[in-house]
């Protein structure tokens, strides 16, 4: 619950915090925030005061869809603070990456010390991930992230949403491919025989060809 | 061969970029061209590397 408090409260305070504090707003969206806010901090008081076992665990899920519903319920009264023209890309951006670490930190368990690997004699151990692979995968993180910052100006709302939409499935293609890339050395392989993707480099070539012929001729 | 998977992953990089910018521009055809480049770099970039270290 402390490592959700975290990245909700982060994420509270880029993205929903200055809807519900916008200048001329009502007491509704306020009084959401607050709920949003004290959801998240009484969960942690709850976990601390009472074990796991005593049933705060079973608790959680509705401490947590207690703040994103109070969330979506300060959003859904403050709409025009959600317009392109109002949200700066470096909010948009901070909302994004709160949200995210958000949902990673409640979809996944809790980050804790690894246990000491044990060796078993006479099996090979798992390879390290090479240098060029891991630079590979975190230049395609940036990368992804870079993506989220095209297209904030946007002044239409529907387009906009396209090219979140857009963006997000690239920054996921890009990141996919990247780590399928790094751990192609360790796969087990079944077949000694690997084709080249010729249909697709053609497909590419197809494509490049007509892409110059096309901006040559317009 | 490798290596090459590398340049596909840059490549694909490149070209989401080009095609989102032009999507956000309200520039459709052009999106769709540099988004569907991107998309077979990355199919490409997988395979590329698959073929090279079992080469």
């Amino acid at each position: 619950m402390g490592q959700a408090a975290v990245t909700g409260g982060y994420a509270w305070a880029v993205s929903v915090a200055p809807s519900a504090w916008a200048r001329g707003g009502s007491i509704g969206p306020k009084l959401a925030a607050i709920v949003a806010l004290s959801s998240l901090v009484g969960g942690v008081v709850l976990e601390r005061l009472s074990p796991p076992e005593a049933g705060s665990a079973r608790v959680r899920p509705i401490i947590l869809w207690t703040f994103v519903l109070a969330c979506a319920v300060t959003w859904l009264a403050t709409p025009e603070t959600l317009t392109p023209t109002r949200m700066t890309v470096a909010r948009g951006l901070a909302s994004v990456l709160g949200w995210a670490l958000f949902a990673h930190a409640c979809a996944a368990p809790a980050v804790a010390r690894a246990p000491e690997a044990r060796t078993e004699a006479g099996l090979a151990g798992r390879a390290p991930l090479s240098k060029r692979g891991g630079a590979a995968i975190v230049v395609a993180a940036i990368g992804a992230l870079a993506l989220q910052g095209i297209g904030w100006g946007v002044t239409v709302p529907e387009r906009g949403v396209l090219v979140r939409v857009v963006s997000l499935a690239c920054a996921l293609a890009l990141v996919t491919a990247s780590a399928s890339v790094a751990t192609e050395q360790h796969r087990v392989r079944r077949s000694r025989s690997a084709k080249a993707p010729f249909f697709w480099l053609g497909l590419l070539t197809l494509m490049a060809v007509g892409g110059a012929a096309w901006a040559w001729l317009r | 061969m490798s290596s090459l998977s590398y340049v596909f992953l840059g490549a694909a990089l490149v070209a989401f970029a080009l095609g989102t910018y032009a999507l956000s521009e309200s520039r459709d055809v052009v999106a769709m061209f540099w988004l569907a480049v991107g998309a077979i770099c990355v199919r490409c970039a997988p395979r590329l590397a698959a073929a090279g270290s079992r080469a």
